[in-house]
């Protein structure tokens, strides 16, 4: 299954490091080294979080090949915002799914115990 | 500990459902049964790590996410009485059982309280979920309140 674009954005979201450098970059782009400053890892690591932050479209980089600044996209996070804060539709979403599993289990029964309602 | 009390912040839900009130309890009760569909869409039925019900007992259960590791959803229970009213105390936490905050939200709400009832409509079953911040400061009831 292809992910889709809001599933990118919360397995990215879903590491501390990225969330760090994603706060890092709410305040202004940054090259992978100033990035990388606050951690104990080494660069190929830290440049491996911003290849999935990247993929998720949550930050952008510099074309120049020595220095490519980093860059917050704010699209994705916003997504997310409606999404996490739309927790009627979690509701809605799981009372659908239950409608249909109580369909299914009566349908079940009635096929084998020949039970039927009045 | 207590919810609050003012009715904006209360968020309800309520629907029939067309099967026997006995039936839907089961569902709500039965760990195999609410993990197969219990969760947002497009999500692998739950894994229950833990499940004891009775009041201060707990139900864990596991959800995958995107990139593999795994978010739980935390019931402990305060009042179990069968076939009509079930009421827990809901949070995210790590599969230890250990609370967390919401992965995407630091200012969610830590605990709700969850009220579920269910009701005879003819032979149908009315189902209605209360959920209410718990012990939630300011900031954390207007997270809560703006996601109406």
């Amino acid at each position: 299954m292809k992910p889709d674009p809001l599933d990118l954005t919360l397995a990215a979201l879903a590491d501390p490091t990225r969330r760090a450098i994603l706060a890092r970059l709410a305040r202004g782009e940054a090259s992978v080294t100033d990035l990388g400053a606050p951690f104990d890892m080494s660069q190929p690591s830290i440049s491996k979080h911003l290849k999935v932050l990247e993929r998720a479209g949550l930050i952008s980089r510099g074309r120049s090949a020595q220095f490519r600044p980093c860059r917050l996209e704010a699209a994705p996070l916003k997504e997310v915002a409606s999404w996490v804060n739309e927790y009627r539709r979690y509701w809605e979403d799981s009372f659908d799914r239950l409608d249909s599993y109580l369909r299914d289990v009566q349908s079940t029964r009635k096929k084998g115990k020949r039970h039927v309602r009045k | 500990m207590s919810a609050n009390d003012e009715a904006e912040d209360h968020f309800t839900i309520s629907r029939v459902f067309d099967a026997p009130r006995e039936l839907v309890w089961k569902a709500w009760t039965v760990p195999d049964q609410i993990a197969a569909w219990l969760g947002p869409k497009g999500f692998a039925p739950a894994r229950v790590i833990r499940h004891e019900l009775r009041p201060g007992g707990v139900f864990l259960s596991a959800m995958k996410t995107p990139d593999g590791s795994e978010l739980c959803g935390k019931f402990v229970y305060r009042e179990i009485t069968p076939i009509s009213r079930l009421v827990w105390v809901h949070a995210f936490a790590d599969v230890n059982g250990v609370l967390v905050r919401h992965p995407m939200n630091p200012t969610w709400p830590m605990e709700l309280l969850a009220t579920v009832t269910f009701t005879d409509v003819g032979d149908k079953t009315r189902v209605t979920l209360d959920w209410v911040p718990l012990n939630a400061d300011e900031v954390e009831r207007r997270t809560f309140k703006d996601g109406k």
